[in-house]
């Protein structure tokens, strides 16, 4: 397994546009997350949690055409600069069997 | 033109973002999760299929053949020796040609998923993870590799409902003592 060393990635702040969505909203609600490139799925779903209380197993994140997965950096779904956007999906925490307490 | 350069690239990232979250929304609607929508995706792209309508018709004969290319690699590479395990004894069971190895459609697909639609990596997967539930199978003292691949089949690879499987017949002679006339043992209070 390639690991990039982490100096490859640009260190700066991106502001990454996020369109949040979930399956009963049908137009994205904008927020800006700042970001660096180098942050795994599973750090954004962290940073998300934290800030906003949704639980990681309720994110799924679009990047692109692609389903990003947690190990895997922003930098390699393409992230690179200001204004770069991805999608935050809310999944039911009804279908994901999660329960308010684990909230 | 002055047009600034990543203004393309981001809104083919917006375009296409928004496509995939508007299959996401739909399968959820219909019970399907992002990750199996994306999956459908990856292998019937280019026609006109609706990722649910895919994983209803479809999906079930791409797991058969997930599991049957993971029994067919498996059987090429029990003919080779495997010096990559380092239990002793384990190495023994692990390539011990089992003539059972039957993967179910709930592994192929966990594994499917976790690949993100990709076909041959599941098959790796699949084999990876068969092959650590039986080494805990081994660890725990069930050496006999068919009745292990058996018990994992029929409780589609869950290590949990393998296990209870297993140990049942262990315990088949107290069910039988349940049922058994022979009076219990009286117990004299006055001792």
């Amino acid at each position: 397994c390639v690991r990039i060393h982490p100096e490859a990635f640009p260190q700066n702040q991106i502001r990454l546009k996020v369109g949040v969505e979930d399956a009963m909203q049908d137009s994205s609600i904008p927020v800006t997350l700042k970001v660096t490139a180098d942050m795994t799925l599973s750090e954004l779903k962290e940073k998300v949690n934290k800030d906003f209380g949704f639980h990681p197993l309720l994110q799924t994140w679009v990047i692109g055409k692609r389903l990003a997965r947690d190990h895997e950096t922003l930098y390699s779904h393409g992230v690179r600069k200001d204004g770069d956007l991805a999608y935050l999906y809310i999944r039911s925490a009804h279908k994901v069997q999660l329960s308010q307490e684990q909230q | 033109s002055t047009e600034n350069p990543d203004f393309k690239r981001q809104c083919m990232m917006k375009e296409e973002g928004l496509k995939l979250i508007q299959q996401i929304r739909e399968g959820e609607k219909k019970g399907v999760t992002p990750e199996e929508v994306y999956a459908a995706l990856q292998i019937s792209k280019g026609s006109n299929v609706k990722p649910c309508d895919w994983l209803n018709s479809e999906l079930p004969h791409l797991l058969d053949e997930i599991c049957a290319m993971a029994a067919s690699v498996q059987l090429a590479s029990r003919t080779e020796s495997t010096t990559d395990t380092d239990g002793v004894r384990l190495q023994d069971m692990v390539t011990f040609p089992s003539s059972s190895m039957h993967l179910s459609r709930a592994e192929a697909k966990q594994a499917w998923l976790a690949t993100g639609g990709n076909i041959e990596k599941a098959v790796v997967q699949v084999l990876r993870d068969r092959k650590a539930k039986m080494q805990e199978l081994f660890s725990l003292g069930f050496r006999e590799a068919d009745k292990c691949e058996e018990a994992l089949r029929l409780s589609g690879g869950e290590v949990r409902g393998a296990l209870s499987l297993l140990q049942r017949p262990q315990l088949e002679a107290f069910h039988k003592r349940v049922w058994s006339d022979q009076p219990e043992p009286g117990i004299n209070i006055h001792d």
